[in-house]
């Protein structure tokens, strides 16, 4: 029977030790961020969306070398090349990314020689449909 | 899935439950066939799969880089230690010296990420148990240490961050003193944790003396970290068989006599405090230097084979990796600390209350990601 009490005692002081706790964090600020209303602040290496650079003129940096799409696990850029004939150049015509299927690893951004692909800390990407998560050259070239 | 024609001991009918794969406790999608006799399990039947991705097929399509990218998807609580120990597979076919600095940096990670698994089962295990309050706290512990991992590899939860021969990025400017504070900060909260949970009576009842692993079984079953640890057998492959440069650090190796639930808790809280400590000793001794090793752009390691053993938060983590000279692996096989670790499951239940289950399933601290793969 004392054994019983005792207990009964002990259960009773390790739930005011508890709301003790609880009561400390009562009178403190929340932690919580109300999302659409107020945002957290974004790592700056955050990899989110990807860009294209240009550079001060405006023109693409982007070679269409193809290394981003190869280095890919999830094979998620595609690009059309041709050769300009006005500099001789190798350019794209089309670099289209699927974020539908993209895992934001980072591996394109790092394979890059014209370090010209980079990641935004851009991170919504609503559609409604799986088409609108395929972004292309108007979407992803910063000019 | 069999059919009840279990009878219990006096002849009469059973009941048959099935709990999950969508049951909130189960921790994922797991289905656990129960054959009740009122409210005792006289049969469990543990049914996994359910996330099943066929990952080890998937590596042998894709690069050895991009496997560290995938393997922080087969547990996806501790990134950090997969890609741990699929970088230290690579190495070891490629047989590369890793600098001095990456090293540390990987061991600073894989233990934050130690402490960040054991604080989200603290709050998953006292949720399972009744007490939704732990769990908030659990999480908004977590939040600052993903914060760190933002700040360092961009990504909160995918971190790939390692990389074969090294890291990927430099610790950012005042990230030091962030994770010093962190650690002061975990070392204060785990004063709350003690006194909201491990100390509450109610807590101790539904926990001590539940779900008991004999040592014999924990050697029969080949169960490993903390759940082998609880049940008296005092192993730590950081220790024991070490990797990477653990043995420049000085910590202890916990252990617990009984073997229960609440021993199984006790375990990671007491694992908790030992990794803050090694996160303070890297800190101290990180010094500037490489983070990378010049390793060849593509990958492609000689013909052979390795198997590396790490302890990950969850058990013992192990990759045993095939190379046939080419860009792709031959075979990866994972030694998934959580596949194993459930099997024990089947034998502990039976005899045991319903409202048990839950209490012994989180005590193992499984995550499906791992268990299916």
């Amino acid at each position: 029977m004392n054994a019983y009490i005792l207990k009964i005692l002990r259960g009773f002081w390790s739930l005011l030790v508890g709301m003790k706790v609880t009561l400390k964090y009562f009178f403190k600020k929340p932690v919580t961020v109300q999302y659409p209303y107020e945002k957290r602040e974004i790592a700056p290496v955050w990899r989110g969306i990807l860009n294209q650079l240009c550079d001060a003129k405006g023109v693409e940096l982007c070679d269409g070398c193809q290394i981003c799409g190869r280095i890919c696990p999830v094979q998620c850029i595609s690009m059309e090349v041709y050769k300009d004939p006005a500099d001789n150049k190798r350019k794209t015509s089309s670099y289209i990314v699927d974020f539908g299927r993209c895992m934001f690893c980072g591996l394109c951004v790092e394979a890059c020689p014209k370090k010209c692909l980079v990641h935004t800390t851009d991170y919504v990407l609503v559609s409604y449909e799986r088409a609108g998560m395929v972004l292309g050259k108007d979407k992803l070239v910063k000019r | 899935m069999t059919e009840n024609t279990l009878k219990d001991k006096d002849g009469f009918e059973t009941m048959y439950l099935n709990m999950g794969p969508q049951h909130p406790s189960t921790h994922g999608v797991l289905r656990l066939g129960l054959v009740l006799d009122g409210e005792v399990i006289i049969k469990a039947e543990p049914d996994i799969g359910y996330l099943h991705r066929g990952m080890e097929k998937l590596a042998e399509s894709r690069t050895y880089q991009a496997n560290i990218a995938m393997s922080d998807r087969f547990d996806y609580v501790t990134s950090m230690n997969n890609n741990f120990v699929t970088a230290l597979a690579v190495e070891k076919l490629l047989g590369v010296e890793i600098p001095k600095r990456a090293q540390y940096l990987r061991i600073l990670m894989a233990e934050l990420n130690r402490v960040v698994n054991h604080i989200l089962f603290f709050g998953f295990f006292a949720m399972d148990l009744g007490a939704t309050t732990a769990l908030i706290f659990g999480f908004r512990e977590r939040e600052e240490a993903l914060e760190l991992f933002e700040s360092v590899c961009g990504a909160r939860l995918t971190y790939n961050y390692f990389r074969v021969g090294g890291v990927s990025r430099d610790l950012p400017a005042g990230f030091i003193e962030k994770a010093g504070n962190f650690v002061k900060m975990m070392r204060s909260r785990l004063k709350d944790y003690d006194d909201l949970v491990t100390g509450n009576v109610i807590f101790q009842d539904r926990s001590v003396g539940i779900g008991r692993i004999s040592k014999e079984d924990v050697l029969a079953y080949s169960l490993s970290g903390p759940v082998m640890r609880a049940s008296g057998i005092k192993y730590d492959i950081r220790k024991d068989d070490t990797y990477s440069v653990y043995r420049e650090f000085d910590f202890e190796v916990p252990v617990r006599e009984n073997g229960d639930c609440f021993d199984r808790y006790m375990m990671r809280m007491l694992e908790l405090r030992e990794a803050l400590k090694i996160i303070e000793q890297v800190l101290i001794k990180l010094e500037p230097g490489e983070i990378l090793a010049k390793v060849p752009k593509i990958i492609k390691p000689p013909a052979g084979e390795a198997y590396v053993r790490t302890e990950s938060p969850k058990g013992e983590l192990a990759l045993y990796l095939v190379s046939d000279g080419t860009a792709n692996p031959y075979r990866l096989h994972l030694r998934a600390p959580s596949f194993i670790n459930l099997q024990i499951l089947q034998k502990i239940l039976t005899g045991v209350k319903v409202a048990d289950v839950i209490a012994i399933l989180g005590s193992i601290d499984i995550t499906l990601g791992e268990v299916d793969r």
